[in-house]
């Protein structure tokens, strides 16, 4: 359209042409018959750092050391002049010795001047470089986000149907389900916006407010990486839900006490050892049979490449967890 | 390779590395595969984890996760490829992605959420 106007305003009056040639926002070139440089707009000087004394008369295909001389750009243009027809939307993708690599759009047309039969090649450029990066990135996003939600849905699905509906009320069915999930999407955003956590804030915010004043911790700053906060969290989960059902969050008085250390014995593979003992709570007794929370934090630990030891003391439920960090 | 007593002892099953590292996944795969007759390496978590184990022992075929943390499942497939361990993908991840892959260019990919049963068939299927 931009073209077709440009050709009609050529044709009537060339001061009011050159003047919308370089109001263009576009770059724009006038070639005569021999390829040579008759005008160009403003816009093609500053987007491909040239002088316009130095082009000027000169072959389009030897500017610049030849930069131009792109066998594809050089056939549509050639082409345009037998065959008087316009070429709109030409992709040439080049890497520029001053710009670098673009991609352009480029529109050639064939003007004939009406006095002297001379011919004269219009060629308008689309930089579309920015638009295509662009384009790429939302795809990229769009692509990246329906995997998240595959994803997060296989997680969801995954914790609903592990989660024992037997001997349980839907209440507590429920409620189990959505403490499971809680602690599996806080630790996924702490896993998506930083490379590592630290030991006892992944701890603190798994118990969460049954802490309170009964979370006792103490042991050196340990970084966990993002792909493992998931895992120490829901162990810390299970044993905190486990404490406040049979153990020593289910009374007023009782405590846990959180100990680790860091083992680097073996220097490329460090361990982290921790304790969780309760105390003061109810008396313990082994459970009759391992349910789900108990397998969890064996697959958890499992799945982290360490280890952990439930010890029923009758005092309190102790867990011994070794994990490599 | 022939499938052995699908239920019998531990020791005589075929043995399936599983490599996933969301964890509810991971305990899921290993249970469905655990009733399916296989015995299961790991479930590993990350690249390095399921490299360690592939040095200790080689399984008769294996289950991957594509997306592992920010890394990629690839080196895991290479090294299957090279001990000539068949495998399959559970994986969320489009076709276009996985096909910049070569080596998992011949590999199904039974998609995430993972339907367990046909999981396990595939599985079942490698070794035919």
């Amino acid at each position: 359209m931009m073209l077709e106007d440009l050709y009609r305003l050529l044709k009537s009056g060339h001061v009011q042409a050159q003047g919308v040639v370089d109001t263009m926002t576009q770059p724009i070139v006038v070639l005569d018959q021999n390829f040579s440089v008759s005008t160009a707009n403003n816009a093609f000087i500053r987007t491909f750092k040239v002088n316009r004394d130095d082009i000027l008369g000169e072959s389009f295909f030897r500017l610049g050391d030849g930069q131009w001389n792109i066998a594809e750009l050089k056939n549509l243009i050639a082409s345009v002049i037998p065959k008087a027809a316009a070429v709109i939307g030409f992709e040439v993708k080049h890497d520029f010795p001053t710009i670098g690599p673009r991609t352009f759009l480029v529109d050639a047309r064939r003007l004939i001047h009406p006095n002297d039969n001379g011919t004269n090649i219009l060629v308008l450029f689309d930089d579309v470089t920015d638009r295509q990066h662009h384009d790429a990135e939302m795809e990229f996003i769009v692509s990246e986000t329906r995997h998240r939600m595959n994803n997060l849905f296989a997680v969801v699905r995954s914790v609903a149907m592990q989660t024992s509906v037997e001997d349980r009320t839907a209440v507590e069915y429920r409620e189990t389900l959505l403490g499971r999930l809680a602690t599996t999407f806080r630790a996924q955003e702490i896993a998506a916006t930083n490379d590592a956590a630290d030991f006892e804030d992944i701890l603190r915010l798994a118990v969460g407010e049954l802490g309170g004043k009964r979370l006792f911790c103490e042991g050196p700053a340990i970084e966990i990486e993002s792909p493992k906060v998931l895992s120490v969290s829901l162990i810390f989960h299970e044993l905190t839900t486990n404490a406040a059902k049979y153990g020593a969050f289910s009374t007023s008085e009782g405590q846990v006490h959180v100990t680790w250390t860091l083992d680097t014995a073996s220097p490329e593979r460090p361990y982290l050892t921790c304790e969780w003992r309760e105390e003061n709570g109810p008396a313990v007794k082994p459970p009759e049979r391992k349910g789900y929370g108990t397998k969890l934090i064996n697959g958890t630990s499992a799945q982290l490449g360490g280890e952990v030891e439930l010890i029923y003391d009758p005092s309190g439920l102790t867990a011994v967890l070794k994990i490599p960090v | 390779m022939t499938m052995r007593n699908p239920m019998g002892d531990l020791e005589h099953r075929s043995c399936v590395l599983v490599v996933e590292d969301e964890v509810f996944l991971a305990m899921e795969l290993e249970t469905a595969l655990i009733d399916g007759g296989f015995r299961v390496l790991g479930p590993a978590a990350s690249v390095k984890d399921a490299l360690d184990l592939l040095g200790g022992e080689c399984p008769d075929a294996a289950v991957l996760d594509f997306n592992l943390g920010r890394d990629k499942v690839t080196p895991v497939a290479l090294q299957l490829k090279s001990l000539g361990v068949p495998f399959v993908l559970a994986s969320a991840s489009s076709p276009a992605e996985l096909s910049r892959y070569a080596v998992l260019a011949d590999i199904a990919n039974l998609g995430k959420p993972t339907d367990l049963m046909r999981l396990v068939a595939a599985v079942r299927a490698l070794h035919a």
